[in-house]
């Protein structure tokens, strides 16, 4: 998968996010899809504190043929949040990943 | 990684810091850009801090609010809405003009000593797709010694002109 901005430790892929922000955090699915399978269904779980928004473009996920999108908001500084990502494909596969959350007060 | 070359911006290992010092204030007239009127006859002076968005933003994407969302010192929480004693904190504004997109946050230099210290500015940026980014950076508020007069002169602003971009 792509992790553009998300950054990389032993546990996996996590991201910073400031508590007073309310963002879309994208995953790009393209290097698990087989041949021309696209996604044609998403659903997030995000753990309790965290919260999804449907501030940005009105919904709360979203999906294009590669890549699927939570929009995140909240958080207390100095938690970390797990956050589930379950993609569906129009081929039947399933596909489920996790990423966390680091959530902390952005200094310039 | 933010470019602070050739501004009033300083660096340490916790971030981004500008420094606002007190000492004697002349009587001056300053124009804030971008919210227009001047201050005539008062004694104090003003900087607009403004943060540059252009990067972070997608195409079509522009701000449309930005404000405060606390000031502290130490374990003193200012809540959104609030001051400092003094009103170092002015206002809040912002500009999306050419290919700038600036979040501008304006402070008045306080003439209470008892404000000196290092205070943590928290904001917020809200963006017509809805997204909203928020951040810190420090103020610190110093006692200008009398013989740094002349340093303090090139600190004042000119008219209609950003001051602390980054």
């Amino acid at each position: 998968m792509s992790k553009t901005g998300f950054l990389q430790d032993t546990q996996g892929a996590y991201i910073i996010k400031d508590p007073d922000a309310t963002l879309d955090y994208t995953i790009d699915w393209s290097g698990v899809l087989t041949g021309a399978d696209t996604i044609s269904s998403v659903a997030y779980e995000v753990q309790s504190g965290l919260s999804m928004s449907n501030a940005i473009g009105g919904s709360y996920f979203s999906h294009t043929n590669t890549t699927s999108t939570v929009n995140l908001t909240g958080g207390t500084a100095g938690t970390i949040y797990a956050v589930e990502c379950q993609i569906t494909t129009a081929a039947s596969r399933t596909f489920v990943r996790h990423f966390r959350v680091k959530v902390e007060n952005q200094q310039l | 990684m933010i470019d602070t070359t050739n501004t009033a911006w300083g660096r340490d290992r916790t971030g981004l810091y500008f420094v606002i010092e007190l000492g004697p204030h002349n009587n001056n007239t300053y124009t804030q850009y971008p919210f227009g009127g001047s201050f005539n006859d008062m004694k104090f002076r003003m900087v607009d801090l403004a943060i540059n968005y252009r990067d972070q933003l997608a195409a079509g994407e522009n701000i449309t609010d930005c404000a405060k969302v606390s000031f502290e010192l130490d374990d003193q929480v200012i809540a959104a809405g609030g001051s400092i004693p003094g009103g170092t904190f002015v206002r809040s504004g912002f500009t999306n003009e050419g290919d700038n997109h600036y979040a501008i946050f304006q402070f008045i230099e306080v003439l209470d000593e008892t404000m000196a210290g290092t205070y943590q500015f928290r904001y917020r940026v809200n963006t017509n797709l809805g997204r909203q980014y928020a951040g810190t950076f420090r103020i610190k508020i110093i006692k200008s010694p009398d013989n740094f007069h002349s340093h303090r002169d090139n600190f004042a602003l000119s008219q209609g002109q950003l001051h602390g971009i980054i």
